[in-house]
This record gives structure tokens, C-alpha cells and sequence, in this order.
């Protein structure tokens, strides 16, 4: 502190010696004012002191500056796009984000730089994935100023099969994303090397890192890699004990798969178009070390959860083989108390072995009316969603079409089916919709918007109709009966479907 | 002739966040009627509860709409100038209806009655004071003279006592200090000391700050008791310091004009706890509202003061990031910063040139310290620097221009100037006050951007 301060700080009433100079050209300035009390002094001292530091500032020196962004290979998007973007980006029509990011990315344009903070400000991941193609030099250039936003380093650029320039610097000493990402393409070009790229750091590496890099496994898995996964079943770390096990009975010839093939086959015998389900009494350590877990969610059975286990990591056409049955007599002859365990367990085989037929048999009887939520935590509607994205949607669609309409399991289906809808789809959805709104009758008692399912396909419409239909929607308009009580619902509903749908117009007619 | 300015710019008009987004919404043409523009007006009907009349006047700006809303301008108005840059072929060129040539009519009368009273005002004063407003000003003057006096026994004691003692002073320390200069009919010093009060909190060099403001203050009442050895325009600074204020036709007659092109480079609202009316009728929240106009062929910074109370709009807006050649009317004092637009001519345009600004932060502090040296009470300064580089480093924020030299900026992020800016030098305008800068705006590739 200066002397001037300290003296007013104690006050000068407590000092022995009181200081009333600056030793500054001020005090040739306040000689000119002597004859005031002490503390007058002091204060005038002072106020002068403050302007004559304001008036001198002194500045500071930043002698490095970093490297400002390279040029932009992409052009920016118009001004309207911006504007739509940047309500978007502020929560208004957020869900049209995604589609308005895909269609800058195959018109190669960019976010204007004054968007760039709210998009890598973004926390959904599925967005994220959609920034990365659209951020431009700016973006990626102004990501590495802030740690939140190093999502975009841990993406590298595009191109699957090349490695970067600077890989070996990146995997020594980049984030755990860009390792995971660099290792996983090197799986492709040389899958050899990766294994000993990650052999070489695996044990000083973190668990959690590990459990990551492991993952990478699911690119190029062979034979070759099962020594390295049959290991990591004994790690010490249970988040990657749990990684291995699914790759492992991906590898047709390894020692896992036999091991699962033949637990699950004293499990299951096929016996004249039935099955005979003996389950295991005791949980041995040896299924435990290939990751069946113990203990099963609420409100199912220890024997069935091992089984269920057991059975997902079994490739189902196993079971045709060795029964000489196809997947729905299979599915057909589940003995009825374990039903449920075994679907599920065929599910998520089918899912992890990527069995088409399997799939397709399955799904027709998740959306079967014998169907029932299994043992697992999902929902019919979860799995009938997951199984969908394998479904051709010609198949989905028909599948909608012959619910009736206005029902419940067809709205359900209908929130499930890919976006965008077929030509053939959305036609028939809005002359469907066109019919509802031209019936409904808000005067009937007890009409309420919430439970008529036709107002709850609204918002997904919004996204999924084909721009084809934009102006078969838009006019003549869609009415309902003005004038009424109770249709406010109803009218806001129509009113945001029609700004949706014209915000996406507009989009692709901006983004062109 | 179509109005040349941006979106931004007119949504920055909007009073808050809803009003642009309904603004935004009204604006296609579905809505309207009637719509058409002069070389003088926009207007429009839009059809909403109600049909509702919306007129603009072009040359300031003013929106006027028959709607109920209270809020200022309405989103009608909003809507109406969207509509009109976003497609200027919705609004044609045509006569206007009887509605807007009688609202204009009306205007220009008001403008010229306003003239008038100028002129007459100054005569007025010519023609010398009545008795009882000299007594009245006599009366005052005492009054201020023996508060002073009061209050320089005051600042006496603190620093008797030592600073120190400050920090455990409860808020009403300062008030009741304030209040006293609040009937001693000094409101100026009174909004300062309550503007003290957040200092001893404020940082670890708080003693430091905090005796450079009781010094200056000390300076202020000093200067006033040498008011006759003081120069005529440095008087006035020290009488509107102390709070006497100036009318309008005063402003007139005694300040400055200067016509120039100015930028309407940024703006700030601060919200301050006002008790100038008294204890007794209660305290109420004030917002100041301080635009930054740069002339562009005087170099001349024009700092436009608004207020407004208990939530009320601000009488005037300003469309920020724009440009327009006009008068702007200072106060008077020594190193004039107060203006107001007194007479605009021509549109408002977007700001697209160089800002007319320092090359080097040396050149600003210089620019400081030769406006200090006429008017040493100046808190705020317009700064507008060409071709400075944002640069974030450990957490802390400058800008730095092409010597290296580096300005501090406010606390925060300013994620979208440097996203703005790509690490290239770009023309940056901002609000300093003496320790760190708030960035107002920034140009780059000829559009300017606001912050």
C-alpha cells in the first residue's frame, strides 16, 4: 500500500509520522494549497493523486498474440439461416436443429463466427455430431479457448481410413476422445499396431481411459484380438471387465464363445419343435468371470437373469442349428414361464450379432399383442424403437397403417417410425389428419384435447412430414371449428406444426 | 428508399426478449394491411385483437401504434420494420393515409413549438430573472454552501479516523450521508456517495479505490468554493457534479452543436437505487440507460443519458449499430460529453466504414488523460480502437493492439467477440471507466456487430 493510502487507512488521528505526499508531480501541484488542516491535505492529495493516475495509466504488455483461425474453406450460411439458427440455438423449434445442421452439411456451408459460442455451448450429443461438419476453421479455432468445449478436438476431421499427420504426438498426448477416436480408425488401417499401441500404455493408463480405448475393439475385431480381451476379463477394474465380454463372443472361434455356447446349450435343449429349459442352481465363478452379473433387477427371477444373460451372448442362429427350427418356430416353442427371459436374451443377441432374419422375427412379435414388457428396463415401445432402426420402413409404415388410427398402439408406432416419413406415409397421415380435425366436435362432453392421440402425432409430424407435402399442409390450411371453448389446445398445437413446417421450408429454400 | 438497417439493429429496439420474438413473428405479411412508406414514414395496419395502426417515423425513428401495450416499442412496431427490410416490396412506395400525414403534421408542429420556446427561452433569460426565482436560487445556494460545509467535516473524519473503520459500516452509513446532501439540494453528491458504498467489498485494493473517490469528492467541493477562480465551462461541470440541473432550453443556449454523421456505437443500462426524491417517498428503482455516439468526421464522443423509473421505457431508442448525420447538442462544461440528438438529417444507415477511432491504446490513454486535464471528474469514456486483437489468457480478457499494448476487459467471458474476431485485428468500440473495458461492438468485414 502507498504511504498516502496506509495514513488514511489507520487514520491520521493514530499516526506518529503522516504522510500527505505521492512522491508524483502532484505534490508540486498541492505545495501551491498549503495552509489546510491536515486531513484536508491529505484528501486533496489524494483526489489529485487518483487523477493523476487515471490521466497516466499504465498499460500492459502482451508481447504474444496466438495464431489467429486459418481461412475458412466453407461459405457462410445467409443471414435468414443464421437468424433461424441462432432461435434455435435459444430453444425455440429446437427440434428442427438437427435437419437444419444436415442440410447446411450437404450444402457445405457454415455457422456464421457470432453463432459459434451458443452451438459449442450445445450439451446433446446427437446435435454435437451434427455441429462438427458445420463449426468451420472458426469454430474448431475458437473450441480450444475453452475446456468445455473440447468435444470438438475429441472429434478428429473427417475421413474414416486415414490417420492424421500428427497421430503419434495425439495419441501421447491428446484428450481421452482423440485417443479413442485415433485408435479406432488405426483399427482399421492396422489393426496390429493399434494392439500394440494400447499394450504398450495399458498399464499406466487409468480404468477409465482403459474401459474407453478397449471400447475401440468394435472396429476390425478378429481372431487375432482375443488373447488382449480374454485378459482384460481379469482386469481390476470392473467398468473394463464389462467391455470385453460382448467382443469376445463376437469372435466366432474364441474360447468364449465356445464357453457361453455350450453353458447355454445345457440350458436349452431342443426336443421335438420344444425347447427344455434346465436352469443353473448355483452361479459359478467361471460365468461370473465372463461377465454374467449376479444379482438381477427388481422383480426377476436369479435362474432366468443368468439365463437371459447366457443367451445374449449366444449367436441365435445357433439355435437353428441345432434345432432345425426357424427363428419364429423357435420363438413359438419358448415354454411360456421363461418367455420373457429368453426373448430378451435372443433380443439382445440378435442385436449384438446383428442377425437380420433374427431381428425381423422378433420384432414382428415385440408388436405382437402377445407381447408383454420383459424382464429387462426397457419398454415394448424402447425395444420395438431399437429393433425399428433395423426394420426396413416400408415394413414399419405398413405395420401403422393397419393400426387404427387414433388408437394408442398406433400413435405409439407412429412416434416410432423413421424420420423422414415415405412420400406414400405422409400423404395418407395428412389425409387422415385432415378427416380427424374435420370431425372433431369440442361441443361433445368430456372431449379433451389431452387424450385424443391425433393431437399428441402433431409435434412428431412437425419433423417427419417429406417436404414434398409442405404445401399440401399449408393450403388450403388446416381449420378446425372456430368459435368454440376447449379448441385453444387444439389451435396452438395446429399453429406451431404449421410454423414447424414452414421454418423447414424455409430452410431448404435458404439452404440450397 | 427502403430503410438500410440490419435485423440485429431493429431487434435491438425491442424492449425485451418477447417483444422481439413477437416482433419476429409479425413479421411476414400475412397480418398486415395498408402497408406502404415515403421518404418520410413506414406504416401499417396489422390485424390482431384488434386492428392496430402502426406508424414510423423514419428520420428518429419514432414508432407510434394505436395498440393497448405498454411495452415500447410495441412488437406491432417491431413486426412493421422486420417486415419492411426483410421484404421491402411488402411495403410500396405510396401517399400516405390521413392517419400518418396527420401524425406527422403533428410532429413537425410539436418540433417547431419546441424551436419557438428555444428562442424564447434565451430571451427570457436575457430579459433578466424574476425576484422570486433569484430568491429561490439564492436560497438554494446557501443551502448547498452550508451541506458542503457539512460534508467536508465529514470526509475530515473518515480519514481522522481511518478507512478502515468503513469496512464494517453498515449500508446506511452512506445513506444517511446522502441524505443529508439530498436536502441540501446537492442530489449529485448524493448519487456518488450511495455509489461509494459498494466499494469496500468491491476488491482487495478497495482502500486505494476508495480514497481516490473521497479524494476527488474532496477536489469537487474545493472547486466549488473557488468557483469565481475557475474557468466559465469548467463551473458548469462543477455546478451539474453537484446536481444542479440544466433544462432543456439552457442546454440550448448555453451548449454546444455539432453536426456531424454519428455512430450509434453501443449502449449500457445500469440500475441504481434513487432516493433524489426525498426518504420519504419511498426509494425506487432507477434504470440509466448511457448510449455511445462517435462522431465520424469530428472524432467528437457523444454520451446520451436516459432514465427511467419503476419499470417505464425509455422515452427515446436508439438503433444501435447505426449511423445517421445529425446535431447533437452538448452540455455545457469543459470537456463536453453529455449530448442529445437535437436535429437529425437524413436516415439512419448501418454502420459498414472503419470506426473513426485510436490506432493505439497509448493514443486513447492520451486521449484520456487531455480530457482528465479540462474536466477532472470524468468516470466514463467512449473507446474506440481500430484494429485491436481480443486475446483470452489465464481466464483474464484484453484486447491488444498493433504495438502489443493490451487493454483489460470487464470480468466474464467475451466468447463472441473473439469468436467474431478469429484472432485477426478488428475495429472494437467499448465503455471504459478507468480499470476495465466493456465491449459494445466490433467490426468486421464492413458489419458491425454488437456485443
Amino acid at each position: 500500500m502507498d504511504a498516502l493510502v496506509t495514513t488514511a487507512f489507520v487514520g491520521t488521528a493514530r499516526q506518529v509520522s503522516n504522510a500527505t505526499t505521492t512522491g508524483t508531480p502532484v505534490d508540486t501541484l498541492l505545495a501551491k494549497h498549503q495552509g489546510n488542516e491536515m486531513e484536508r491535505g491529505l484528501l486533496l492529495a489524494a483526489g489529485a493523486w487518483a487523477v493523476y493516475r487515471q490521466a497516466g495509466q499504465v498499460t500492459e504488455h502482451l508481447p504474444t498474440v496466438r495464431e489467429p483461425a486459418a481461412p475458412e474453406t466453407l461459405c457462410t450460411c445467409s443471414l435468414q439461416v443464421a437468424k433461424l439458427l441462432e432461435s434455435m440455438f435459444a430453444g425455440e423449434h429446437k427440434e428442427l436443429l438437427l435437419e437444419a445442421l444436415e442440410r447446411m452439411r450437404q450444402a457445405s456451408l457454415r455457422l456464421p463466427p457470432s453463432l459459434l459460442p451458443a452451438a459449442l455451448d450445445v450439451q446433446s450429443t446427437e446435435i454435437r455430431a451434427g455441429l462438427i461438419a458445420v463449426l468451420g476453421e472458426r469454430g474448431r479455432w475458437l473450441s480450444r479457448f475453452n475446456p468445455a468445449w473440447s468435444w470438438v478436438v475429441d472429434t478428429l476431421p473427417a475421413g474414416e481410413d486415414t490417420l492424421p499427420a500428427d497421430a503419434e504426438t495425439t495419441w501421447q498426448e491428446g484428450t481421452t476422445g482423440q485417443r479413442r477416436e485415433l485408435l479406432r480408425r488405426l483399427r482399421n488401417v492396422n489393426p496390429a499396431q493399434a494392439r500394440e499401441w494400447l499394450a504398450a500404455v495399458w498399464k499406466q493408463e487409468k480404468a477409465d481411459v482403459r474401459a474407453e480405448l478397449l471400447k475401440t475393439f468394435d472396429v476390425g475385431l478378429a481372431a487375432e484380438d482375443e488373447e488382449f480381451l480374454e485378459k482384460a476379463l481379469d482386469d481390476r477394474a470392473a467398468s473394463v471387465r464389462a467391455v470385453a465380454p460382448p467382443l469376445l463372443a463376437r469372435i466366432p472361434v474364441s474360447a468364449f464363445t465356445e464357453r457361453m455356447r455350450s453353458r447355454a446349450d445345457a440350458l436349452l435343449i431342443p426336443a421335438a419343435k420344444k425347447l427344455k429349459v434346465t436352469l443353473a442352481e448355483t452361479l459359478a465363478k467361471d460365468w461370473q468371470r465372463d461377465g454374467i452379473e449376479a444379482k438381477p433387477p427388481q422383480g426377476v427371477g436369479e435362474q432366468a437373469w443368468w439365463m437371459m444373460q447366457v443367451l445374449a451372448y449366444v449367436h441365435p442362429a445357433h439355435w437353428e442349428e441345432r434345432s432345425g427350427l426357424s427363428p419364429e418356430q423357435l420363438i413359438a416353442a419358448c415354454p411360456k414361464d421363461w418367455k420373457e427371459a429368453m426373448l430378451e436374451g435372443w433380443s439382445r443377441a440378435a442385436l449384438l450379432h446383428q442377425s437380420a432374419s433374427w431381428m425381423m422375427s422378433l420384432w414382428q412379435w415385440w408388436c405382437s399383442p402377445k407381447a408383454s414388457a420383459s424382464s429387462s428396463s426397457l419398454s415394448l415401445a424402447e425395444i420395438r424403437e431399437v429393433f425399428g432402426k433395423y426394420i426396413p420402413q416400408a415394413l414399419l409404415e405398413a405395420r401403422v397403417l393397419e393400426l387404427e388410427s387414433g388408437s394408442e398402439a398406433w400413435s405409439e408406432a407412429l412416434a416410432e417410425l423413421p424420420m423422414p416419413w415415405s412420400l406414400d406415409f405422409g400423404g395418407k397421415y395428412l389425409q387422415q389428419l385432415r378427416r380427424h380435425l374435420h370431425s372433431l366436435d369440442f361441443t361433445r362432453r368430456n372431449y379433451n384435447s389431452y387424450y385424443d392421440n391425433w393431437y399428441h402425432t402433431l409435434n412428431r409430424a412437425a419433423l417427419a412430414l417429406p417436404p414434398a407435402y409442405f404445401a399440401a399442409t399449408l393450403e388450403p390450411p388446416l381449420l378446425i371449428k372456430q368459435n368454440e371453448e376447449n379448441n385453444t389446445n387444439w389451435q396452438e398445437a395446429l399453429n406451431t406444426f404449421t410454423e414447424a413446417l414452414r421454418i423447414r421450408q424455409r430452410l431448404i429454400e435458404e439452404i440450397a | 428508399m427502403g430503410i438500410s438497417l440490419t435485423t440485429d439493429q431493429i431487434l435491438a429496439l425491442a424492449p425485451d426478449a418477447s417483444s422481439a420474438a413477437a416482433g419476429k413473428k409479425l413479421a411476414n405479411a400475412k397480418p398486415w394491411g395498408n402497408l406502404g412508406q415515403n421518404s418520410e414514414a413506414l406504416w401499417g395496419e396489422c390485424q390482431g385483437s384488434a386492428l392496430y395502426q402502426v406508424k414510423i417515423d423514419l428520420s428518429s425513428m419514432t414508432i407510434q401504434c394505436s395498440c393497448p401495450s405498454r411495452k415500447f416499442p410495441c412488437k406491432h412496431g417491431l413486426g412493421l420494420l422486420l417486415l419492411a427490410v426483410a421484404t421491402p416490396s411488402a411495403a410500396p412506395i405510396s401517399e400516405p393515409p390521413e392517419w400518418v400525414t396527420a401524425w406527422l403534421a403533428k410532429r413537425q408542429a410539436a418540433s417547431k413549438r419546441r424551436e419557438t420556446n428555444e428562442t424564447s427561452a434565451t430571451t427570457k433569460t436575457n430579459s433578466g430573472p424574476s425576484t422570486s426565482w433569484a430568491k429561490r436560487a439564492e436560497k438554494r445556494r446557501e443551502l448547498v454552501a452550508q451541506g458542503l460545509e457539512r460534508l467536508d467535516l465529514w470526509l475530515s473524519d473518515l480519514v481522522r479516523n481511518g478507512l478502515a473503520s468503513v469496512e464494517s459500516q453498515p449500508a446506511t452509513f452512506w445513506e444517511q450521508q446522502a441524505a443529508q446532501m439530498i436536502d441540501a439540494q446537492a442530489p449529485g453528491i448524493a448519487a456518488w456517495l450511495r455509489s461509494m458504498a459498494g466499494i469496500p467489498i468491491s476488491s482487495s485494493r478497495w482502500p486505494e479505490k476508495l480514497l481516490g473517490q473521497l479524494g476527488r469528492l474532496a477536489l469537487l467541493t474545493e472547486a466549488y468554493r473557488q468557483g469565481e477562480h475557475l474557468e466559465a465551462a469548467l463551473q458548469e461541470d462543477v455546478r451539474q457534479l453537484i446536481g444542479w440541473t440544466l433544462d432543456q432550453d439552457e442546454v440550448a443556449a448555453r451548449g454546444e452543436r455539432i453536426t456531424d454523421d454519428w455512430l450509434i456505437l453501443g449502449q449500457v443500462t445500469d440500475e441504481e437505487e434513487d432516493g433524489s426524491r426525498g426518504p420519504k417517498a419511498g426509494k425506487q428503482r432507477v434504470r440509466m440507460q448511457r448510449t455511445w455516439l462517435l462522431g465520424t468526421q469530428t472524432g467528437r464522443a457523444a454520451l446520451v443519458l436516459q432514465f427511467s423509473a419503476a419499470g417505464a421505457p425509455f422515452p427515446e431508442v436508439y438503433p444501435l449499430g447505426a449511423c445517421q448525420v445529425a446535431d447533437v447538442l452538448f452540455w455545457p462544461g469543459a470537456c463536453p460529453q453529455r449530448g442529445r440528438i437535437e436535429k437529425r438529417h437524413g436516415a439512419w444507415r448501418a454502420i459498414q466504414e472503419p470506426l473513426p477511432g485510436a490506432a493505439t491504446v497509448d493514443a486513447f490513454f492520451a486521449g484520456v488523460a487531455a480530457a482528465l486535464a479540462r474536466q477532472p471528474w470524468l468516470e466514463r469514456f467512449l473507446c474506440a480502437l481500430q484494429q485491436v486483437v481480443p486475446v483470452c489468457s489465464n481466464d483474464r480478457w484484453y484486447i491488444r493492439d498493433t504495438s502489443g499494448t493490451a487493454l483489460p476487459l470487464t470480468r466474464g467471458n467475451h466468447w463472441k467477440l473473439l469468436a467474431l474476431s478469429g484472432g485477426t485485428a478488428v475495429d472494437c468500440a467499448g465503455e471504459w471507466d478507468g480499470e476495465t473495458l466493456l465491449p459494445l461492438g466490433v467490426l468486421v468485414d464492413g458489419t458491425y456487430h454488437l456485443l
